[in-house]
């Protein structure tokens, strides 16, 4: 049974997908990686984190969905009360789709999550061509992901999180490698995706394009939080964090 | 035994587009019957070569005649540090050791090229496959699959090297005079092969793996698979007469 005080943390929590309270994490060789993160992500909500190499975005991003190891981790992440119990419903896109692939062929990597819930093999089939004319990549099943251009094999893996149907997507660089038109082609899908989704990026032009708030991270820190135009049109806050 | 390494590259051949039990029943009597059968006669060799031809072409023919040659020349590698240390053992005094020397080599040879033909005709997702049908535990299995995933990963790092090597103005006879920089280059290929593998521990992770690996992959035993497995067996038959009979 949960007390009154429990029902209003449940009420003021379920606008939220993901709560971060004072997130801090350290590397065994004592480097702080994070330090003192905190920050709400509203449901549906598309937030960048943009920030100088190391400042710890792919670390935020590992960290907040359960991928990093728990020791030197420290701090609290919460899901919002309701998805609290599908809380395997994330979605992770690395930097490199080659780090990511384990099948063999298109339809065995997209489909993995669905074999692994036991979803009849008939029924998963449709599920991976649909989500694969999601990422504009239809009729790909039988092709081996070793014979896929950079930007087809992250699609790919676009279409291996959204066939598990998650709730919160994290993007680490989704950009990075991508030729312009590329670029376009993952922009356009990311929009049309409703989930909640969390993208570290260095690329400006897709901030601006695709987030409804920009986080800058330096050092581990949260430096700024707010607008996509507010913050990438701050010139003394972008050259000071090294952005320009 | 994936279409990433280069030298098991897999290229469209009879009996890859075989049942892949039938693959692995032919891989294992080959095995079985090459390394039980002596190699006494001229004939029983012959024999062998002509099955070794016959799979050899069944697999991929002419378009694994480099792999093969590779597979063969990084095993003479081998027998050459094991004739050497033959030699200036206890066989130096007598024939024994030679004698042994000449059956394990043989032997060697023999089970490598099988191998590495039968390898080469079976992929990572047939691999997946077989585990279930044989119900091979999915510890075990998982675990031998994801060393093949790994394998391949290496291979592919390996396979960098050489533009690597280029690009930074090294010749192979500038490594021939630093052999030390050959380590140091193999030391990166396995540091990134190890940062590429917990990266894809990563992923197995985050997409809920559990110890067991997938595949939408399924085959059905036809009449050609059947009639495949016979002529092997008879072929099999055919060279334990020979060895019997001397001719």
């Amino acid at each position: 049974m949960l007390g009154p005080a429990a029902d209003r943390r449940k009420n003021m929590n379920a606008d939220y997908e993901l709560i971060v309270t004072d997130l801090n994490f350290k590397y065994p060789n004592g480097l702080t990686a994070l330090s003192g993160v905190n920050f709400r992500l509203s449901r549906g909500e598309k937030v960048a984190i943009i920030g100088p190499n190391g400042a710890g975005k792919s670390t935020l991003l590992l960290a907040l969905s359960g991928l990093l190891r728990k020791k030197g981790l420290s701090g609290t992440i919460e899901r919002g009360e309701e998805r609290e119990e599908q809380a395997a419903r994330i979605g992770f896109l690395f930097q490199n789709p080659d780090d990511q692939i384990i099948g063999a062929s298109v339809e065995d990597d997209v489909g993995f999550i669905l074999l692994r819930e036991g979803v009849a093999p008939a029924r998963a089939r449709l599920l991976v061509a649909e989500a694969l004319e999601q990422v504009r990549l239809g009729g790909y099943q039988s092709r081996s992901p070793s014979e896929m251009s950079f930007g087809e094999k992250k699609r790919m893996s676009l279409a291996g999180l959204l066939v598990g149907k998650p709730d919160l997507i994290f993007l680490d660089e989704p950009a990075l490698g991508l030729d312009p038109r590329e670029i376009g082609q993952l922009l356009k899908i990311l929009k049309e995706m409703p989930q909640t989704m969390l993208l570290a990026s260095m690329d400006f032009n897709l901030v601006l394009e695709l987030a409804d708030r920009v986080l800058l991270l330096d050092r581990g820190r949260i430096v700024s939080l707010g607008s996509p135009a507010d913050i990438l049109s701050d010139r003394v806050l972008m050259e000071k964090h090294g952005l320009l | 035994m994936n279409e990433l390494s280069l030298p098991l590259t897999i290229v469209p051949s009879y009996l890859g587009g075989r049942h892949p039990l039938l693959k692995v029943l032919v891989g294992a009597g080959l095995l079985a019957v090459f390394l039980l059968i002596p190699d006494r006669t001229p004939a029983v060799v012959a024999g062998k070569g002509v099955i070794i031809v016959l799979l050899w072409l069944g697999t991929g023919g002419f378009s694994r005649l480099e792999g093969c040659f590779r597979v063969l020349l990084f095993l003479f590698s081998f027998l050459g540090i094991i004739f050497i240390f033959t030699l200036l053992g206890d066989a130096v005094s007598g024939t024994a050791g030679m004698a042994l020397f000449r059956r394990l080599a043989i032997k060697s040879i023999w089970a490598a090229t099988i191998s590495f033909l039968i390898a080469g005709a079976i992929n990572y997702r047939e691999c997946i496959y077989l585990s279930r049908i044989l119900k091979i535990p999915s510890p075990i299995s998982s675990q031998m699959l994801l060393v093949i995933l790994i394998w391949g990963k290496l291979f592919e790092e390996f396979r960098h090297v050489p533009a690597a090597w280029k690009s930074r103005g090294l010749s192979s006879r500038y490594l021939k005079r630093h052999p030390e920089l050959i380590a140091r280059l193999l030391k990166m290929v396995l540091l990134r092969t190890v940062r590429q593998a917990s990266r894809l521990e990563l992923s197995f992770l985050g997409r809920g793996f559990a110890g067991k690996l997938y595949t939408f992959f399924t085959a059905s035993w036809s009449t050609l698979d059947s009639l495949t497995l016979i002529g092997t067996a008879a072929l099999l038959l055919e060279l334990g007469v020979i060895a019997r009979t001397g001719c």
